[in-house]
């Protein structure tokens, strides 16, 4: 069976994934996951914002030894080295923490596209999470 | 900040050791008394933490029950930095005239396990494979190098110094030498980050013992004026751990805020410096914060580095004990490690590492997560 790993945050939709955040209305900050208050000018009036599509990647490193539990995929063997990095989806004001999906070594400023990534624990669920894939040829 | 001095200094040396955590902290503390010549019974309050060894003030199990009040203290690794800072307030305040501030630590092997909860954010944050230290210091120094179009070279610079001045420090941790080489062939842990640039958990302990600037001279020949103590937070949109999203707009970093609050209390600035411990986390750590701290522009470290600026015997002398690097973190001790280590160098007691030409403004800056940065500027009193 496959679950999202978590639906406050992940929407799984026909066209696609996507990622549940709030946009402050009184000084256009974004945030993610979704903020009851504008973390930065503290503000209460905060409007649900849908992350979709494509990001420019801001910096990155790679994963390179397994980590702990509660890492789903800790008991996996052999590891494989993953990279991570921070995005920042077009026409936002927010640099997104994610998972990166592409065969060699980033590059920053390279474009990705939000994309969904299963991990496989133990106990043999499929659970979704989200991830941003490489549109650089 | 006039009217405080530091008279007394103790060390239980870093590493790993039989005894527990608390029974470092009272190694510690004994040097230090016997350091300022000076009883347990004299010390009027007292400051400390520790992360994983227990409450700082069942100290006074293994050194007396005497009365005072003993503050417990925890701001992660800057717990050293708001420890001294609180002595020192207490002292101006009147509170005291005669103050403790101590740290002492024991973890387990390996790196900090942090649980999401703890940090206000949600389980798939871990199950992602996200909540890693070791990820958020990769990505922050490979930015600042991407920025300021710095060679990753330098941090195999950077750690090679650390464990060239362990060596010759009695009491460090690390004693072994490594080249650019090895260091650069040691396990890849978060690019551009490696295992050998990386600093370990460890055990330890670190006491100060601080008093009336006028009652100085009683204690100690050649006591050492605390001429600024500041801790501050960070503004909205620094850079820093487990953060799941940032603003695209970046703002100053606890660090950035401390040092110029610490310059302006103390009345000198970044040139005045002779000798600086800079919190080393990792190899990038103290590249970073060797801007943050207003030493150099930012993207200047390379030159500084090719210059030897940094060395024993350069022009501003960073981390002589071998730092975190060689030392290993005991989360509540190592802010009050590098203030002991700065005594040490202006006293002139540093031995085979001491910084030549009798340094006198010396400068420490210790950095916690999520952003608290403890600064201090220390004088030998003339
Ligand atoms: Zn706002």
């Amino acid at each position: 069976m496959t679950i999202c790993i978590d639906d406050s945050i992940l929407d799984i939709t026909n066209s696609g994934p996507v990622l549940r955040a709030s946009r402050c209305r009184a000084c256009g900050h974004d945030s993610f996951p979704v903020s009851e208050r504008c973390q930065r000018c503290m503000a209460e009036e905060i409007e649900p914002l849908a992350i979709v599509g494509r990001a420019q990647l801001w910096t990155w490193t790679s994963q390179d030894f397994c980590p702990k539990s509660p890492y789903l995929e800790c008991d996996k063997k052999p590891f494989e080295s993953y990279y991570v990095g921070y995005l920042n989806p077009l026409n936002t004001s927010v640099l997104i923490e994610s998972r990166l999906l592409q065969p060699g070594q980033p590059v920053i400023g390279d474009l990705y596209e939000l994309t969904t990534l299963n991990l496989l624990p133990e106990n043999g669920a499929v659970v979704t999470t989200f991830a941003y894939r490489s549109i650089a040829i | 900040m006039s009217g405080v001095a530091i008279v007394g200094v103790g060390l239980s040396p870093f590493g790993r050791s039989s005894m527990s955590g608390l029974q470092q902290g009272a190694v510690a503390v004994r040097a230090a008394l016997e350091d300022a010549g000076l009883q347990w019974t004299d010390i009027q309050c007292a400051y400390g933490g520790s992360q994983d060894a227990g409450n700082a003030d069942a100290l006074a199990n293994l050194l007396g029950h005497t009365g005072i009040h003993f503050t417990n203290i925890w701001n992660g690794c800057a717990t050293g930095g708001s420890a001294i800072s609180a002595a020192a307030n207490a002292i101006r305040a009147g509170e005291a005239d005669i103050a403790l501030a101590v740290g002492f630590d024991k973890h387990p092997r390996g790196a900090f396990a942090a649980k999401p909860s703890d940090w206000g954010i949600g389980d798939w944050y871990g199950e992602s494979g996200l909540m890693l230290t070791t990820q958020f210091f990769g990505m922050k120094i490979n930015r600042y190098l991407h920025d300021h179009a710095l060679d990753p070279s330098i941090l195999a610079q950077v750690s090679r110094k650390a464990y060239a001045n362990g060596a010759i420090t009695p009491h460090a941790w690390r004693q072994q030498t490594f080249t650019e080489a090895d260091i650069n062939q040691s396990d890849m842990l978060s690019y551009p980050l490696r295992k050998l640039m990386f600093c370990s958990p460890a055990e330890g302990g670190a006491a100060i013992i601080l008093c009336r600037s006028s009652l100085a001279k009683d204690f100690h020949s050649t006591p050492i004026t605390l001429r600024a103590s500041v801790v501050r937070g960070r503004e909205f949109g620094s850079f820093e751990v487990f953060s799941p999203s940032l603003p695209t707009a970046r703002g100053r970093s606890a660090t950035e805020i401390a040092s110029v609050a610490a310059f302006e209390q103390a009345g000198v600035g970044p040139g005045d410096i002779d000798v600086a411990q800079l919190q080393d986390t990792e190899a990038g750590a103290e590249i970073i914060h060797l801007a943050e701290n207003g030493f150099c522009e930012h993207g200047e470290q390379g030159e500084w580095l090719k210059q030897g600026h940094t060395e024993i015997g350069g022009k501003l002398p960073v981390n002589t004990d071998g730092g975190c690097i060689a030392n290993g973190e005991p989360v509540g001790a190592s802010g009050l490690r590098q203030v002991i280590e700065v005594c040490w160098q202006l006293r002139g007691q540093g031995g085979r590492r001491q910084v030549p030409c009798q340094p006198r403004l010396g400068y420490t800056q210790v950095y916690g997560a999520p952003g608290i940065s403890g600064v201090n500027i220390l004088e030998r009193a003339r």
